[in-house]
């Protein structure tokens, strides 16, 4: 074959074959034909450690009637406390076109990849209920005192008991469950008759809540208070001392302010929790996100977004909850 | 150049279709399920169960990789699912929304099962419930496969009862048993001149018409037909209305059952295998003793439960579905899965076997606790066979809708029923015509 030809032949190839990669990917690739491609709304992504826990379905809740009022569409993942599927959530988010993600993350220690190729295509990124180690990694972050609200129960258990065999109920991997705990050990840590006895970890889930709360029980009968990061693991505190017959004399606390235990707390059963406002958290959440976006809220301001001053970090105060104030804040916790 | 051009052709033809047909490797499945629970129960990993059946999947079949899809919430699952097979990208395997059902199977969205279950030698449809069976069936033809069932049950206040010196309800208890608990338990307990304890919450009409024996749809092929008139659907609205009646006008709460001043509530059994064992009874109902019972019998009928079953069928568009049925079938019909669902879920198995068994009975109680409760799997296993899967279908839901706004005006009002429930049977059968 003569050289000219050859290099005739090498170019048909060439062509041919981007010809063809190219038709395929017109023809078979997988296209999105979702209906919400064919709205003109905007698309928001909600991606929480859990929806078993309440706290986040009143986020989401309140974050949705926001978005929808404005034309938007939010679309919410559950990875169930698989950190794994949560990035890929993430990813799948980014796909779907959405333009600002709200995510509360599973393992605070590993969603930056997903964070990083998130920002990388522009969609905005909304912590909610935690920081990151890294603040970069989020454009706006919204969150309660945590440290705060560890503090308060530290310092109640203080001002009401003399000394106390004390229970933490943790959850590692979320690192505003960290701050309370941390808060909680600060208020007490001068006070030598105030001891931390035992720590689990319960993934501030109820369910698994009890039967580490079992464990203690049995490994250190002492015990007579439980902090615990959550209500759901307060209340699973409470399923394993009231089984055990142990729950009178022994003081729970909690930090959320969730309907079952604020009812728990005018019954007795549980002494405190720091109360969060989760309605405000989604409020805050997507005005912070409009602000990102350039966009309008259209309904009235329900809590004034300016003051807080274009921060890229909104904290809110947690208000003590007890069976003496219960009736004085109504609108603390859900 | 004509040499070249034909060239160009040939090259570009036999790229297309080794890119077309390159199989994959290795083969992929994929499922989807919704995030949460199914039966609208608090559970912290409710794809558990799922998870593990897939993992034992991948070993018996080493070359398949099986992906979940399980980050939609239940509320927004249908919705997601709609998107997906309008454009084609449904998976291969996946949860089909109850009330979608009838219009996914009646369009053939959903892959017909009837030539793979005939095909299958180790698969015997007699194993499984008829009416979790049934539920994914459109006509002769099955559409989709039960993963789990779960019937309607009457919670009953044992303190109460107890308090009032009352026995529990036998399990073929009748209305005229249960009007006159209600009447002893209708009490003014501080003598403040209002009513304190109350009989019955939430049970409804259309619990009373089921049973008192009246269906209130039925399907024939794709045909639907109403009932409602006759005189046992009348009978079931007098009951109610007698009930309501006891109350003197008050209108009992979700708040008064929860304190324990209600002797009676329908509720799942999703809810009872929830709330009755802790750690959930911290939650709900921990002031007072209580359990389950059947329903009542009217004076036409029997003590029958209503049962909601979740079903998977299999993707049209699946790329080998014959791995997709292995999968299905993997679910549905695999004894140790369906064994797990016992202890690990709030559903029931699908399976009539497992209820049987006799070690069943003993996983199920120690999953639930040292709770006082009377429920054992054999009674479930009778309330299963008896149970009534009442048809969802698109015009079912604005049918039931303007029957329950005629039909409750109907008692709270005191109204005549007369002609009325002929003139609703009209206008329900000619809604369900459009």
């Amino acid at each position: 074959m003569k050289r000219r030809n050859l290099y005739t032949l090498i170019l048909i190839i060439t062509v041919a074959v981007i010809f063809a990669v190219g038709l395929s990917l017109l023809v078979f690739a997988q296209k999105d034909l979702s209906l919400h491609q064919n709205e003109k709304k905007t698309i928001f992504g909600g991606v929480y450690m859990t929806l078993n826990n309440p706290f986040y379905q009143i986020i989401d809740t309140e974050m949705r009637s926001l978005i929808e009022a404005n034309n938007g569409i939010l679309l919410t993942r559950n990875p169930s406390l698989n950190a794994e599927r949560q990035q890929e959530q993430i990813l799948e988010l980014v796909d779907l076109g959405a333009k600002a993600i709200f995510v509360n993350p599973v393992d605070v220690d590993n969603i930056a990849p997903a964070l990083i190729k998130a920002r990388e295509k522009n969609v905005k990124i909304i912590a909610i209920d935690t920081n990151f180690p890294d603040n970069n990694l989020a454009d706006c972050t919204i969150v309660s005192d945590n440290y705060l609200a560890g503090m308060q129960c530290g310092q109640h258990l203080l001002a009401h008991r003399n000394s106390a065999h004390i229970a933490l109920l943790t959850h590692q991997q979320a690192m505003s469950a960290q701050e309370r705990i941390d808060g909680f050990r600060n208020a007490i840590k001068d006070k030598s008759e105030f001891q931390v006895v035992a720590t689990e970890d319960c993934l501030g889930q109820l369910e698994l809540a009890m039967p580490a709360m079992e464990k203690i029980l049995q490994e250190h009968p002492e015990v007579d208070v439980v902090m615990a990061l959550n209500d759901p693991a307060a209340m699973g505190a409470v399923a394993a001392l009231q089984h055990a017959g142990r729950l009178s004399g022994t003081s729970v606390y909690g930090v959320d302010g969730s309907p079952d235990v604020k009812e728990m707390i005018a019954h007795g059963a549980i002494t405190a929790t720091a109360g969060q406002e989760p309605r405000k958290i989604g409020i805050l959440a997507v005005e912070s996100a409009f602000r990102l976006l350039g966009m309008k809220n259209t309904l009235p301001q329900r809590f004034n977004i300016d003051q807080y001053n274009d921060q890229s970090v909104i904290t809110l105060p947690t208000i003590l909850l007890t069976r003496d104030n219960l009736s004085q804040h109504p609108n603390i916790g859900y | 150049m004509g040499k070249y051009i034909k060239i160009f052709i040939g090259l570009l033809i036999l790229i297309l279709a080794v890119i077309r047909f390159w199989p994959a490797s290795p083969q992929v499945l994929t499922v989807a399920i919704c995030a949460d629970s199914y039966w609208g129960v608090p559970d912290g990993h409710p794809t558990a169960i799922w998870e593990k059946a897939i993992e034992k999947f991948q070993t018996q079949h080493p070359n398949v990789q099986v992906k979940l899809i399980a980050g939609v919430q239940k509320a927004d699952y249908g919705e997601w699912l709609a998107e997906r097979l309008l454009s084609g990208q449904e998976p291969d395997v996946f949860l089909i929304p109850r009330e979608d059902f009838d219009n996914y199977a009646s369009k053939e969205a959903v892959l017909p099962l009837n030539n793979l279950i005939e095909a299958d030698s180790d698969f015997d449809t007699t194993l499984y419930y008829p009416v979790s069976l049934q539920s994914g069936q459109l006509g002769s033809t099955f559409y989709a496969l039960p993963l789990e069932s779960v019937p309607t049950l009457m919670f009953v206040n044992k303190t109460m009862l107890k308090d009032y010196q009352i026995p529990l309800p036998s399990p073929t208890w009748t209305w005229q048993d249960f009007y006159s608990i209600c009447q002893q338990t209708t009490k003014d307990t501080n003598g403040d001149g209002k009513l304190d304890t109350f009989g019955a919450y939430g049970y409804t009409w259309q619990q009373a018409a089921l049973d008192n024996n009246v269906l209130l749809f039925q399907t024939d092929g794709n045909n639907r037909i109403a009932h409602f008139e006759g005189l046992d659907l009348e009978a079931a609205i007098h009951f109610v209305r007698s009930l309501q009646e006891l109350n003197q006008g008050y209108r009992p709460t979700a708040r008064d059952f929860d304190l324990g001043h209600i002797a009676f509530r329908p509720l799942t059994f999703a809810e009872y295998r929830t709330y009755q064992p802790y750690p959930w009874r911290v939650k709900k109902y921990s002031s007072f003793d209580w359990d389950v019972v059947p329903f009542p019998a009217g004076p036409a009928g029997q003590n029958l439960s209503h049962v909601d079953t979740m079903l998977m069928g299999i993707s049209r568009h699946s790329k080998n579905p014959q791995l997709a049925w292995e999968l299905l079938k993997n679910f549905s019909y695999n004894r140790e899965v369906q064994q797990s669902i016992l202890t690990k879920s709030q559903g029931l198995p699908v399976r009539a076997d497992i209820l049987t068994d006799a070690d069943s009975q003993i996983s199920f109680q120690q999953s639930m606790g040292a709770t006082n409760q009377n429920l054992t799997l054999s009674a479930v296993h009778t309330i299963m066979l008896q149970a009534i899967s009442e048809p969802v279908f698109r015009q079912n839901k604005e049918a039931m809708e303007k029957a329950n706004s005629f039909i409750s005006r109907i008692i709270e009002e005191n109204l005549p029923l007369n002609n009325n429930l002929n003139q609703l049977q009209r206008e329900i059968n000619s809604l369900l015509l459009q």
